[in-house]
C-alpha cells in the first residue's frame, strides 16, 4: 500500500504493508535510526516522535495512520556542528547517558517547552512521565530541560 | 506474511458497512494502543483494519444546556488539555490526564477505552457515574444504551460484533453539579488498583441534592451502589459529614468484589476503595461549595470564592 508521509519537512511516498508500524516505516525505509524502539508496546516512551508538535508513541501507530501528520524525528532538531539548545544541555548536564531513551525524551521536553518556555521541575517530571530511563539519569534530565529552557531564553529561540 | 488489509473509510456510515460486509475478523482500529498490542502478540487475528480515526463525521464535541456530546474518536490528549469552567470539563481533563503516558494519549480515544471494557478502564468509571450514555451504530440502525448497561464483563461489552461507538453523551443536570474522579496505582502511568467516580448535584447550593457514586477495577464491570448515593443526600457541602462519608465509603464498598492480582490485594482494594470514594465526594462537595460549577451556558453563580 502506498502512504504519503510528511517527515521532518519533507515530503515521502512509500509503499508499505499495512501492518507496519510508523516507528518501523521511519526506521527500516527512511533511515531515521533515531527513533528507538524498546518495549514495543507503548510502555517506555524511546519511540516517541512528534505528531503535529504533540508527543506520540510510534511502535503501535500503523504508519498509515499517520498520514496528514507532521511527524517530527530526533534528526530534524539540530546538526553535530549546531546542536539543539536541548541536545546541548542534556550533554552538559549529563542528562545524556546511554543514549537509547534520550531522542524521545528530547522530543518530549521539546513539545513542553514550546508550548510552556519555563516549566517548573514538577512540570519537566510530569511531561516525561510516560519516558522510562534505564540508566536512571531522571535527575540529570530534568536538569538538562530546566538549562535548556534558560540557553533558549537567552538565545530569544522560541 | 502476518499481516491485514488497510480500510480508511469517510464516513460512520461506510465504516459500518464494510464491518457488516467483512465480518469479525475484520475490526475497528483507532488510536490502536490496545488492539496493536493485541496483535503484536499474537492474541487476536485480524483479518481487516477498518480505521476510524479519518472519519469526519465522529470527532465533533457538541454541547447544549442539557447535554454533552463527546465523539468516540475524541482523543484522550485533546480530553486533557481541555479547560474551560465547565465541571465536565474540570472532570474529564482530570480524569484523562491520569490516564497511561503523556504520548499514548495523543493516539488513545474514549471510544476505545469504553470498548476495551478493562475492568480498571478510567473512563468506564467516570462516565458510568456521569449517567452517560454510549451511542452505537450498524447496517441495520443505531441505538443508544446507558454505559451501566454497555459494560457486561471483563473486556465485555453490550456491542454487537457488527456494531461501533459512534458517541457518548453525557446529561447536564440542570442543578448546579460536580464531578470527581480518584485512583491510586503503582506509578503514575500504570493502570488503577481501584478508583471512584462521584457526581454531586445541589439544588439549594448548600447540600447534597443527587448523587452517584462508582468505584472502579474492584469487579468486572464499574460497581455503582445506590446505597452510598443515598447516604450522601442531605449532607453538607461545606461542612461534610464524618459519619455519613464513612456509611458511604463502607455502602459503596458493598458493591464491590475485587481480586488479587499483580497490582495488590483483594484487602488492600477493600480498603482504599473506602478511601477514594470519600476523596472524590469531598473533592466535589468542594468544588460545588466554591459555587465554581456554573450550568453549561449559564452565568456563574454569584459569591463564587468564597
Amino acid at each position: 500500500m502506498v502512504v504519503r508521509l510528511h517527515v521532518n519537512g519533507q515530503r515521502h511516498e512509500l509503499d508499505i504493508e499495512p501492518h507496519e508500524t510508523l516507528a518501523e516505516v521511519l526506521r527500516e525505509r527512511l533511515g531515521l535510526r533515531g527513533v528507538r524502539v524498546s518495549c514495543g508496546e507503548g510502555e517506555c516512551g524511546s519511540c516517541t516522535v512528534l505528531l503535529d508538535g504533540v508527543p506520540a508513541t510510534s511502535c503501535l501507530m500503523l504508519a498509515l495512520q499517520a498520514e496528514g501528520r507532521e511527524i517530527t524525528t530526533i534528526e530534524d532538531l539540530g546538526t553535530e556542528d549546531d546542536l539543539h539548545p536541548l541536545q546541548q544541555a542534556f550533554i552538559d548536564e549529563q542528562g545524556f547517558q546511554c543514549g537509547v531513551c534520550t531522542p524521545g525524551i528530547i522530543l518530549s521536553s521539546k513539545a513542553l517547552l514550546d508550548r510552556n518556555p519555563h516549566p517548573t521541575a514538577t512540570e519537566v517530571a510530569g511531561a516525561l512521565s510516560g519516558h522510562v530511563c534505564r540508566c536512571g539519569a531522571y535527575t540529570q534530565i530534568v536538569r538538562s530541560v530546566l538549562r535548556a529552557a534558560e540557553e533558549m531564553e537567552v538565545r530569544g529561540e522560541r | 506474511m502476518r499481516t491485514f488489509e488497510y480500510l480508511r473509510p469517510a464516513t460512520v456510515v461506510e465504516a459500518c458497512e464494510m464491518k457488516a460486509e467483512l465480518g469479525s475478523k475484520a475490526r475497528f482500529i483507532a488510536g490502536g494502543t490496545d488492539l496493536m498490542l493485541e496483535w503484536r502478540r499474537g492474541a487476536v487475528s485480524l483479518s481487516h483494519v477498518v480505521d476510524l480515526s479519518f472519519v469526519r463525521d465522529m470527532r465533533a464535541r457538541a454541547a447544549t444546556s442539557t447535554e454533552l456530546r463527546l465523539g468516540a474518536t475524541e482523543t484522550l490528549g485533546e480530553l486533557a488539555a481541555a479547560d474551560g469552567d465547565e465541571w465536565w470539563k474540570r472532570v474529564l481533563a482530570s480524569t484523562a490526564s491520569r490516564m497511561a503516558t503523556p504520548q499514548l494519549r495523543t493516539l488513545a480515544t474514549i471510544g476505545g477505552n469504553v470498548c476495551h471494557a478493562s475492568p480498571c478502564a478510567d473512563m468506564a468509571v467516570l462516565l458510568t457515574a456521569l449517567d452517560a450514555v454510549v451511542a452505537v451504530a450498524a447496517t441495520r440502525g443505531a441505538r443508544t444504551l446507558a454505559a451501566a448497561d454497555f459494560f457486561v464483563g471483563v473486556n465485555q461489552t453490550a456491542l454487537a460484533d457488527d456494531e461501533m461507538v459512534t458517541w457518548i453523551g453525557v446529561p447536564l443536570p440542570a442543578a448546579p453539579t460536580a464531578a470527581a474522579y480518584q485512583r491510586v496505582s503503582r506509578t503514575s502511568v500504570d493502570l488503577a488498583q481501584a478508583s471512584a467516580a462521584v457526581r454531586l448535584s445541589s439544588d439549594d447550593g448548600d447540600t447534597i441534592s443527587d448523587a452517584r457514586v462508582v468505584i472502579g477495577a474492584c469487579a468486572p464491570t464499574p460497581a455503582r451502589s445506590q446505597e452510598a448515593e443515598r447516604a450522601l443526600l442531605g449532607m453538607s457541602l461545606v461542612a461534610p459529614d464524618e459519619k455519613a462519608l464513612a456509611e458511604a465509603g463502607r455502602l459503596a464498598e458493598r458493591a464491590t468484589s475485587p481480586i488479587s492480582d499483580v497490582r495488590c490485594a483483594e484487602e488492600y482494594r477493600r480498603e482504599v476503595s473506602k478511601v477514594l470514594v470519600r476523596r472524590a465526594v469531598l473533592e466535589a462537595a468542594a468544588e460545588l461549595a466554591r459555587g465554581a460549577a456554573p450550568v453549561a451556558g449559564r452565568p456563574r453563580r454569584a459569591g463564587r470564592g468564597v
